[in-house]
This record gives structure tokens, sequence and C-alpha cells, in this order.
């Protein structure tokens, strides 16, 4: 996802770092590969792995934020994928079926892990919360080889539920469309855009002391 | 807050209320016509839009890469020989 991303009448650089995405397939070439997969093709099925397990990989690292329960969580979810391919009917994008099944799974391993401190966002209904408007002075830019940024990146999003997490991680590291994020989640767009209001409004400012004190060097 | 921004955005929350729920969408509605001047001219929400911007970019640039090892574990659990 490199370039830039349409923000009201003006762009704004979303994403200057290399990623692992989608290769997308024609869809007459992503068809022949699925209904291939289907019958247990094992050229389709690694055609299919290397096309989408570091999607799968990509997403479920940036809910759990650790590697090696990453690639668990990868390796269970293709292994569901292949199980369930035969229900794909070609009604959807692939990729949103498959994001369906990954953000499924991962919600429900997140939600199995009780010792996880998150911090309630809830009340959707409610007012939201006042947003402190402060500055970010240093450039994460630079940062971003530093071992302590990550662990503060890891700590915040790690805080946050994984219902805001999900909706996160599709819209703005996956780079889904509103209405995407909206199929695959099974919630309204206002609510994708409360849950995305919310859960920018608390990473940022989870991050804002190490910006602040990292000014001052 | 100019006199030109009061018809949608009442002060400068409004604007990072604005900013926080439709980040990244691709729209030419008034709306955004009027957010884009109000950041020209206020430097706080100018500043609170680009670090959003910069959230995103170092959640999007600390995620890893699908290892040649994990595919090689990945494939094997699902039976697959790589030399196929």
């Amino acid at each position: 996802m490199g370039g830039s991303v349409k923000f009201c009448t003006f762009h704004i650089r979303l994403n200057h770092f290399p990623q692992q995405r989608i290769t997308p397939m024609s869809i007459e070439q992503e068809a022949e590969v699925i209904e291939k997969a289907k019958r247990g093709d094992s050229v389709a099925i690694k055609k299919l792995v290397d096309e989408y397990a570091p999607v799968i990989f990509r997403f479920s690292y940036n809910i759990c934020r650790n590697q090696d329960r990453a690639e668990h969580a990868t390796q269970e979810t293709f292994m569901s994928i292949l199980k369930k391919l035969h229900q794909f009917d070609n009604r959807s994008k692939f990729s949103t079926w498959l994001y369906t099944i990954v953000s499924n799974h991962c919600l429900m391993l997140a939600r199995s892990e009780k010792t996880r401190r998150t911090v309630s966002l809830d009340d959707e209904e409610g007012s939201l919360p006042e947003i402190p408007i402060d500055h970010w002075e240093h450039d994460p830019g630079v940062s971003v080889e530093r071992a302590d940024l990550k662990q503060y990146l890891d700590d915040a999003i790690d805080r946050l539920a994984p219902e805001y997490k999900v909706v996160f991680v599709l819209r703005d590291i996956e780079g889904l469309s509103t209405e995407e994020v909206s199929s695959i989640t099974n919630l309204s767009v206002p609510a994708v855009k409360s849950r995305l209001h919310r859960a920018r409004a608390f990473l940022r400012n989870e991050l804002t002391p190490i910006f602040n004190e990292h000014s001052d060097e | 807050m100019s006199d030109s921004m009061d018809r949608h955005f009442h002060s400068c929350q409004d604007v990072v209320d604005y900013i926080c729920e439709h980040f990244g969408d691709d729209t030419d509605s008034e709306r955004c016509l009027e957010l884009a001047q109000h950041l020209e001219h206020c430097p706080d929400c100018n500043a609170y839009c680009n670090s959003i911007d910069k959230m995103i970019g170092l959640y999007r640039a600390t995620s890893p890469c699908f290892s040649d090892e994990a595919r090689h574990v990945l494939l094997d659990a699902l039976g697959i020989d790589e030399t196929d």
C-alpha cells in the first residue's frame, strides 16, 4: 500500500513503508485457483498460501502483536479456510471472505485470553470523550527502529479491546474501506466509524507520552 | 476558528472528532473542504491530523513480513509438498 490515500480534497501520505499485500489475481484466475483448491489440487492450495498467508499473518500479528502467536493463528486460520473453502460461492470478494474468517478467529482467541487487560471504550450511543489536542514534535520515522517505541506500540494496542482493534487493523493497517469493514465485522457503517473514532483517539493518546518525551531530547 | 467554519465545525474539538472518524475517507464533501481550509490555518488541528497519519504509519511499519520458515511450517501443516 505505497502511495497516498485521499482524505477530503487533499492527499495525506499514509504509508511510506513496504508491506506484503495481496497480489491481485484477475477475477478469472482467482476463481480458477479456488475451484482447483476445492478439489484438493496442491499447486492451487500453495498458490492460495503464497497469496494470502502473508495477509492473514499480518492481520493476526496486528491483533496479538506477537510473532509466534500470529504464526500459529495463521496456521489455524488457513486450515479453517481450506475446510470451509467449499462454502465460498463467489458472491463476495475472496479477500472479504478471508478477512471475515480470520477476524472471527482472532476475536475468539482474544476473548479466550482472560488475563488480557483492555480498556473499555464502549458507550457507542453516548457522547464521545473529549480528545486532547497536543503536539507530537518527534519524528516517528527516526524512531521506528527503537525497541522501546515498538514496545509502546505493542502496549497501546494491547490495551485496546479486541472489537476495536479489529476495526482499526482492517481499516487503517489493511487499508480496507469502511463499507468493507462493515461487511466483514457485521457492524453497521456508523458503528464501524464510531469504533474507529474511539480506537484512533485512544491509540493516539496512548502514544503521546513517548513523543513528547522524545521531543525534549 | 474562522467564520467560514461555523457551518460545520464549532470548535477545534469538532475538527479532531471529524479527523478521528473520517481520516482516510475519499470524499469531496463541503464539510471536508471546510476542514481542509481550517487545517491550513490551525496549527493545532493540522498537527493532530499529522499525528494520526504518523500513528497509522508506525503501526504499518512495525508489521513484520511472513517469513520463509513460517511458510514452510504452514505448507507442512497443510500437507503440501513445496516441490510440487
